[in-house]
């Protein structure tokens, strides 16, 4: 698999980032080709909500920084790692930064999709994902916000697979190894 | 005799626009139906205070923050959840308020409107706001759900015709529990969410619109571009 990992996480953060290092070691050993971006050292600019992307520059933002690589390396990999601290439930500034910036590879379109209304695809094909958020122990309610986030993001984002979970700080590197090629797994298409 | 000293409120707008923002014509509204009596009111808009290039430990609108009784936080959908910024802002009061052994008591509510006709997509959002309050010691008031948020826009509440009187109902029944130092009112929540127009009618709409747009801006012919198809990649 073609793999992209997008980091969430910042080196200020010391046990979130020892669960990166961890997952970024267990991709390298692995037999993907991994292309991996640590988002709090990239220049991307929040999302402006102008609609420039759909209307004037279709499929591309007119902000010009890696808003637009990571919008470009998100389509052109069979799967794509999200990881995150679960900042109240949701995702990292780093992270949300970057997802905000995805909204060119949809169309401004609307159709109704799960009894909802939800903007059409615009490619054809769109990587699996894999969510991954931090938390320093179990957190049953932010943990509960974080999965549905995954889902309604999974709705828009036109995923035919994904997989989703939590790695706590005092987990054990054998732990995490474990979870992570189990969820590598539930997103390799048979 | 003193009188009782005015209770400050901020209102915390998270939308980017400066200009026709839904956000801040809902937040504005319902500051401006408290009782100025007990309440004074201040507008920060977040992405703005952000981009000021000052050091947000030491801005001053970090510290207008803190010092609320009250925050409105007003803000768009974007992405099935919250603008990225906004993290940066909740992390940081967060954080402030966690270094303080005794923090001031202020109380938290959080309006989200979304693009979408229905106010359930927000709700994700609205369940981050909640564990922001928690996380940070404040008092959770309530949250509002508006869908098709575009529609209100920049304009004036007050005269925005009866297919949108439970936007003004519901903001009204807010304010009042905010008056009487109370929690917002189920009935607020449901009838703000009440969607104005059907599924099908809103899809419709929106895609002519959109259309007309292209149109106006001479790229039809460019609306279904897929720059970055796989087999592009140099």
């Amino acid at each position: 698999m073609n793999m992209l990992l997008l980091n969430g996480v910042s080196e200020k953060e010391d046990d979130a980032y020892q669960i990166y290092q961890v997952i970024d070691r267990c991709l390298k050993e692995s037999d993907h080709q991994v292309h991996s971006y640590n988002l709090y050292q990239m220049n991307i600019a929040p999302c402006m909500g102008c609609f420039a992307c759909w209307i004037d520059t279709p499929g591309e933002c007119i902000i010009n920084d890696d808003g637009r690589l990571i919008a470009k390396e998100l389509m052109q990999h069979d799967a794509v790692i999200f990881l995150s601290p679960v900042t109240f439930g949701g995702y990292s500034f780093e992270l949300k930064k970057a997802v905000d910036r995805f909204i060119p590879n949809v169309m401004p379109f609307f159709r109704i999709n799960q009894n909802e209304i939800h903007h059409i695809p615009r490619y054809q094909k769109y990587p699996n994902l894999i969510f991954i958020g931090t938390l320093p122990d179990k957190n049953p309610g932010m943990e509960n916000t974080f999965f549905h986030l995954n889902q309604r993001n999974v709705i828009n984002m036109y995923p035919n697979l994904y997989s989703q979970a939590i790695f706590y700080y005092h987990q054990s590197e054998e732990e995490i190894r474990i979870k992570f090629h189990q969820l590598m797994k539930d997103v390799e298409q048979i | 005799m003193n009188p009782c000293p005015k209770k400050r409120v901020s209102l915390l707008v998270g939308s980017p626009k400066r200009k026709n923002s839904a956000s801040a014509t809902l937040g504005l509204y319902l500051c401006n139906q408290l009782d100025s009596q007990k309440f004074d009111y201040q507008e920060i808009h977040l992405r703005s205070a952000l981009s000021d290039k000052q050091n947000i430990n030491v801005s001053y609108w970090l510290n207008d923050i803190l010092k609320s009784d009250v925050l409105i936080f007003s803000s768009p959908l974007y992405v099935d959840c919250l603008p990225s910024y906004v993290f940066q802002v909740f992390e940081k009061i967060y954080q402030e308020r966690k270094k303080t052994r005794d923090p001031k008591e202020i109380q938290f509510l959080a309006i989200i409107n979304s693009g979408f006709p229905e106010s359930s997509q927000s709700q994700t959002a609205l369940d981050i706001c909640q564990h922001f309050a928690g996380e940070s010691g404040m008092l959770w008031l309530g949250g509002l759900l508006l869908g098709a948020g575009f529609i209100v826009g920049g304009r004036d509440i007050r005269k925005m015709g009866w297919l949108f009187k439970n936007i003004k109902k519901s903001l009204d029944l807010s304010a009042a529990a905010i008056n009487h130092g109370k929690v917002i009112p189920v009935e607020a929540f449901h009838i703000m969410g009440k969607p104005f127009l059907s599924k099908k009618l809103f899809c419709w709409i929106g895609n002519i619109g959109f259309k007309q747009m292209a149109k106006r801006n001479g790229t039809v012919r460019q609306l279904y571009d897929r720059p970055y198809e796989k087999e592009q990649m140099i």
